[in-house]
């Protein structure tokens, strides 16, 4: 696996704690434990800048219950699978913007795809850089794939 | 800002987006506005065609006519082009904000969306 160099993690990491906080009002911190991720829904967006990236989000679901019920002061269940899908999608895009930004910085001009479902997710041998998270008690993972 | 209550216009392909943007201004400008809500920018134009707004709002990132494309038409229309427009994105980079500044976009928020951003902004446009 390559090795991620530690301005690189720290961009990473201190993205996904400030997004969450500020859009979700969940408290996220960087995690020892090795999160299990892939085994339910997951979301993904392509970033490029300096190079060319795809981020996946994946949470439990008691993760994205927090995350959708905080953003719309509303029920899960009272909730549109769309509007559930449409809110752990924008959070992603807010992510996939502020991470572009964190890592090359306001003078590379970074491009973002459109962030959409997914029901396949890379695994921690693939090559890519797994970023396990604490989401007040429940995993959150982010893994970051370079695509050339 | 107008007397009467004011119609804000906001383009964004995220419905999520879009309540968070409304609650922002909610908050930000403790006014009660009406809001108009548009899907991209192709959306928007058409619903332009028919109906006057006092400030519109507009993502970047957007399928079918991305917010860029959006505000170029916008200010090519002479019914139109006096309308001031906040961009709202989670993309920022210098060559994006040169875009815009061409376009006479000044005013540019960083998602997520805050009502303190949203406030500085208004304020800026002398809505506050």
């Amino acid at each position: 696996m390559e090795v991620i160099a530690e301005r690189e993690r720290t961009a990473v990491e201190t993205t996904v704690m400030e997004t969450f906080a500020e859009m979700a009002f969940l408290d996220v911190m960087p995690s020892n434990s090795k999160n299990e991720f892939g085994t339910s829904q997951g979301f993904a967006v392509n970033i490029a800048g300096n190079e060319r990236l795809r981020c996946y989000l994946d949470m439990s679901i008691a993760a994205k219950h927090a995350v959708v019920e905080n953003i719309h002061a509303d029920a899960w269940t009272e909730l549109s699978s769309e509007e559930i899908d449409d809110c752990l999608l924008e959070i992603l895009n807010v992510l996939g913007g502020t991470l572009g930004r964190a890592l090359w910085g306001e003078a590379v001009r970074c491009k973002l795809g459109f962030p959409e479902v997914v029901v396949m997710m890379p695994g921690r041998g693939d090559g890519v850089h797994v970023f396990d998270f604490d989401a007040e008690g429940e995993p959150l993972t982010v893994i970051m794939e370079r695509r050339g | 800002m107008p007397e009467n209550g004011a119609t804000i216009m906001i383009v964004d392909d995220s419905s999520t987006s879009r309540m968070i943007t409304k609650r922002c201004f909610g908050f930000a400008l403790g006014e009660q506005f009406t809001f108009m809500e548009a899907t991209d920018g192709a959306n928007a134009l058409s619903q332009l065609q028919d109906d006057v707004v006092d400030l519109i709002v507009t993502d970047i990132n957007m399928p079918k006519m991305d917010g860029t494309t959006f505000v170029w038409k916008i200010r090519m229309s002479d019914q139109l082009k006096r309308i001031p427009v906040v961009v709202l994105s989670s993309m920022k980079n210098d060559a994006l904000k040169a875009t815009l500044r061409e376009l006479g976009v000044e005013q540019f928020v960083q998602k997520p969306v805050s009502p303190v951003k949203v406030g500085e902004v208004m304020e800026v446009l002398g809505w506050r």
